[in-house]
């Protein structure tokens, strides 16, 4: 079975560290390629590399999760790889937002190390029956 | 009355203090510097920024055990959005809390 290969978005280096450690643990053939934020991520999808998922915080510096997703529904080359948010922010805004501009699923990054232990292993689990929320590249949307 | 504590730090690392180490040390540094930073934008009554500024420290604040402190600091990251900062007060006596733990 193919690993799965993933592109990490989270401008905290602790938070990266912190799901790593986790994939480590429970999910290590999981391929993942970590990035500081959207700009980053973007030079990393643009390079050879395919991706089957990505995981995005909201909160981030240069470009932040909202733009990138903006980035990423315009683009026809990458619109269509399924986008999960992983995000301390509970704030309904943020969620709807977010569901707005297609992404797959919205994880709100637990306190308690056990759910949140669960709540990445489930995610790599099953990560194959999440489906695409994007059926074509979105065209000029500002969501700014 | 909530106290910063290793408990989360301590069931990530496993046995592996290297890791729990290497965690400690990038919140000792990272910690003064967002706060100092929250201080600066809210001075300037810049509050979305020092919003953001929360977010940050919001992170710090769980992985630091302080599941209440993080409620707080959710809390008070809304209201400053809202331009409201009565919970100012509130926020930095956990902040001081973690500044005494992180130096000791």
């Amino acid at each position: 079975m193919k690993s799965l290969s993933i592109i990490l978005v989270d401008d905290d280096r602790i938070e990266r560290l912190k799901f790593k450690k986790v994939c480590q643990k429970f999910h290590s053939s999981t391929n993942i390629v970590e990035a500081i934020d959207g700009e980053d991520a973007l030079e990393h999808l643009n390079s050879s590399a395919v991706f089957d998922l990505i995981i995005s915080d909201l909160n981030m510096p240069r470009m932040n999760g909202f733009e990138f997703l903006t980035a990423l529904r315009s683009s026809p080359k990458f619109f269509a790889i399924p986008v999960v948010i992983m995000s301390s922010s509970s704030f309904k805004n943020d969620i709807q937002r977010c569901f707005a501009m297609g992404i797959s699923n919205y994880l709100t990054k637990p306190l308690k190390y056990a759910d949140y232990t669960i709540t990445v292993t489930s995610l790599l689990n099953d990560w194959h029956k999440i489906k695409i929320q994007v059926s074509k590249p979105f065209k000029s949307t500002n969501f700014n | 009355m909530e106290q910063p504590n290793l408990s989360f730090i301590k069931e990530l690392s496993g046995d592996d203090s290297e890791f729990e180490a290497s965690i400690l040390d990038i919140i000792k540094i990272e910690f003064p510097q967002e706060v100092e930073l929250f201080k600066h934008n809210f001075q300037l009554e810049n509050y979305d920024e020092a919003a953001s500024n929360v977010h940050k420290i919001k992170h710090k604040i769980g992985l630091l055990g302080m599941q209440e402190g993080t409620t707080t600091a959710t809390e008070f990251e809304l209201a400053l959005r809202n331009g409201n900062i009565e919970l100012r007060d509130v926020f930095l006596e956990i902040i001081d809390k973690i500044d005494v733990y992180l130096s000791e």
